[in-house]
């Protein structure tokens, strides 16, 4: 146990060393510090119940926004989840797909319309009969001002005499077009009932949609009776300090613990840690586990800051913040093994912070886009093979996006708490470190 | 007898055995002596060692450590370690070294910082002991790895190339260290280029060559053993110039050369020293010097790696 604690305390000493760890304590405390020196109460004082008559504010803020009050943002994660639990979510699938239908309908109209166009030239002498009624409306124009000016009575005249011509070069032009505008009111007639059935259809999703979330709404809002306004204020704020400070982690992680790893096996250094009467599995866990324990350490002192702060600021002493920290933990954990695993595969700190971000950033946003994003857009949701495949990505793929979802929904005192990707990670936590042990214990430095 | 070291058929191949880094490997090491492990670059030196503490897993063979299979963590438990050419990590200070690595090895409180404030002023280091370990010059970085390898009073010492990139002074007052070990009962185990070094502080050597044992013993055994115990005698003589008929003589004679400002024949044993005299005094050449040279350890090193260099030439043939 001595030599396991000796390796965390090296793995500190090390990350003390390092600017970007640092700087990552820095942005945790200082966002920390924004969310719960900022924070306020605001007491309505317009007759409301005792449930409706505090809420968190901005201190900057002179009274909540209505459309951005924290309660309402609280309601409507909660809606979202219920929304997508009841399968409402479906029924809007539906109607969209409909609508794209309909609008698939109208394209092929417009495109044979458009052909048509084409066909009879209707281009040219739209172009020309719009030129002409220009002209026509400069001379007008030129009557008017002439009249104005009381201009003698041969160049009003004159004027008239052109405009006169202008309208007989019109008339000819005019006929043609209504000939060839009557050549296209057949595809017309036809792209009319397509219209309507496309604002129809529009109108019909735009009220579904209304009529679901205030289905959802008012579901909330039975379901949350009896929690306070505060309390779904204190809620929303923890969960959005949750995300904050689990994508502020994750970005500074990467940065402060690629090279861990990559100097632990170092040529020249592994070998005096070896040497000691320490298991590669001590070293190996001791490294692992430092660094994670460096950052716990950091999140639980941001945790606790935010629990006892705002306990003191609303009264509310809400306990259940504290299980959104194994949740962040976890993804830390996962990208920590992602980076460990590259540093010990490469010996490479420069390629293990790339891979960290490069997964992060790029792989975990395109497996979010297609897991969450694809099943939802109607071009996609056709085709069944692309909804298959992101089942099949989100049952096995780590994804911290949903991970993050997850940590944020367990702050919240309603079960909008979803397993699986929990459950997933814990199943490429465990084979990333496996595998990076093996490699260890199998290296010969 | 007991051995602080000792190995069995000890193999170690890479690349599926294309590689042969250590050949069946018998060697022991009697506790309580300075052993000097000495060979060519990458005769499988830093291999053997590095194998014994686990660093490199051999591929077939036994091997103790103060009689403990070395497959186990316990026996390293009274095992120091200087190993070649480390690389300590850059933000440790000297006394943080010594705390990472004494914790490691289960030293904790205030033995712990006895041994390092200890350590540290053997070496000759306490004074830069909070001096950052980036900071050191490279044999500044030796003494304290010396000391982080003693932290917990080891019985068995493992030094790879342990005085390199030290001056002259501190190599004297490092084998100061090592001998004060070994007066205490320390095995010390010694990997070295420096065979005068070795020559000084051990009384008991193997020469490793191609990752084989080839002779092992006393320092006195191995001279003797090589050289016949035979010492050699320079001649030296002036003359301005050595016409082809006294070269071809003098050739036939024993090797000669040019050396500064005159030239030197070097006669193995005192047999050919009467003809050489003799042809020196006829040619009135001048003989300012007749040194007799001692067999020593480099001379039994260059013979016995000559020797096998000639084989393995002659075997190729």
């Amino acid at each position: 146990m001595q030599a396991f604690l000796a390796i965390v305390q090296d793995t500190w000493r090390q990350s003390k060393q390092q600017w970007v760890f640092l700087i990552l304590l820095v942005m945790l405390g200082s966002v920390t510090g924004l969310f719960c020196a900022g924070t306020k109460v605001y007491r309505h004082n317009d007759g409301s119940d005792e449930k409706h008559a505090q809420t968190l504010i901005w201190r900057w803020q002179d009274k909540p926004d209505e459309k951005m009050a924290r309660e309402d943002g609280w309601e409507g994660i909660y809606a979202n989840h219920i929304s997508k639990q009841q399968g409402r979510d479906e029924l809007l699938l539906e109607a969209d797909k409909k609508v794209n239908e309909i609008e698939e309908d109208a394209l092929v109209l417009k495109q044979e319309w458009m052909a048509r166009r084409r066909e009879i030239g209707i281009d040219p002498v739209e172009a020309r009969f719009a030129a002409l009624q220009r002209e026509r409306a400069a001379i007008q124009e030129e009557l008017t001002q002439a009249k104005k000016d009381n201009a003698p009575e041969d160049r009003l005249k004159a004027i008239q005499d052109r405009l006169d011509a202008k309208s007989s070069e019109i008339a000819p032009v005019e006929t043609k077009l209504n000939e060839l505008n009557l050549q296209l009111s057949e595809i017309d007639q036809r792209y009319k009932p397509v219209a309507q059935r496309l604002a129809d259809a529009e109108k019909a999703k735009s009220d579904l949609s209304l009529r679901l979330m205030k289905e959802a709404r008012e579901e909330v809002k039975r379901r949350s009776a009896d929690i306070s306004d505060l309390q779904k204020a204190l809620e929303a704020t923890l969960m959005d300090l949750t995300t904050f400070l689990t994508v502020l982690t994750m970005l500074g992680f990467i940065a402060a613990s690629s090279g861990y790893f990559p100097g632990l096996i170092a040529q020249g250094s592994v070998d005096s840690v070896l040497s000691r009467p320490v298991s590669r599995l001590q070293v190996f866990l001791g490294k692992y586990v430092g660094g994670l324990a460096l950052i716990s350490a950091a999140l639980f002192a941001c945790w606790l800051a935010t629990f006892v702060s705002m306990g003191a600021i609303s009264g509310v002493w809400h306990w259940r913040f504290f299980s959104a920290l194994p949740m962040t933990l976890l993804s830390v954990a996962l990208l920590y093994a992602i980076v460990a695993w590259v540093g010990l595969m490469t010996r490479s700190a420069t390629l293990a912070l790339v891979t960290g971000y490069f997964f992060y950033l790029v792989v975990d946003t395109a497996v979010s886009v297609m897991i969450q994003l694809a099943p939802m857009m109607p071009l996609f949701s056709d085709m069944k093979w692309i909804v298959t495949l992101a089942e099949i990505i989100k049952a096995t793929f780590p994804n911290f996006a949903l991970m993050r979802a997850s940590a944020v929904a367990s702050v919240a005192n309603v079960p909008i708490f979803e397993w699986q990707p929990i459950l997933v990670a814990f199943v490429w936590l465990g084979l990333l470190l496996y595998t990076s042990y093996s490699r260890f214990r199998r290296t010969d430095f | 007898m007991d051995f602080a070291l000792e190995t069995k058929g000890l193999t170690k191949t890479y690349k599926r055995g294309r590689i042969q880094a250590l050949k069946a490997l018998d060697l022991q090491v009697p506790k309580g002596c300075a052993f000097g492990l000495l060979g060519p670059n990458g005769a499988g030196k830093s291999t053997l060692v590095k194998t014994l503490l686990g660093i490199v897993r051999a591929t077939s063979g036994s091997a103790t450590l103060l009689g403990v299979d070395y497959r186990k963590v316990d026996s390293r438990r009274s095992v120091g370690y200087l190993p070649e050419g480390h690389r300590f990590p850059s933000y440790l200070t000297g006394r943080t070294l010594c705390d990472y690595f004494g914790k490691l090895s289960g030293l904790r409180g205030d033995e712990l910082k006895r041994q390092i404030d200890e350590k540290l002023e053997w070496v000759g280091m306490k004074e830069w002991a909070d001096t950052k370990v980036s900071k050191y010059s490279k044999g500044m970085a030796q003494r304290v790895g010396l000391a982080q390898a003693m932290l917990g009073n080891p019985q068995l010492l493992l030094l790879d190339e342990p005085t390199d990139g030290v001056d002259p002074v501190g190599r004297m007052e490092l084998r100061q260290v090592i001998k004060r070990q070994r007066e205490k009962g320390v095995t010390v185990f010694f990997n070295s280029h420096l065979l005068s070094e070795v020559e000084q502080v051990c009384d008991r050597v193997a020469i490793m060559h191609h990752g084989a044992i080839l002779h092992q013993g006393t320092v006195k055994e191995l001279i003797q053993n090589i050289t016949g115990g035979q010492g050699t005698l320079h001649v030296r003589f002036a003359v301005s110039r050595v016409d082809e008929a006294l070269a071809q003589k003098l050739g036939t004679i024993a090797p000669w050369g040019q050396v500064d400002g005159g030239f030197m024949m070097t006669l193995t044993g005192a047999q050919g020293i009467t003809p050489v005299v003799d042809l020196l005094r006829e040619q009135k050449i001048e003989i300012f010097a007749i040194e007799p040279q001692h067999a020593n350890l480099e001379e039994a090193f260059i013979q016995l790696i000559g020797r096998q260099a000639n084989k393995s030439v002659g075997g190729t043939h």
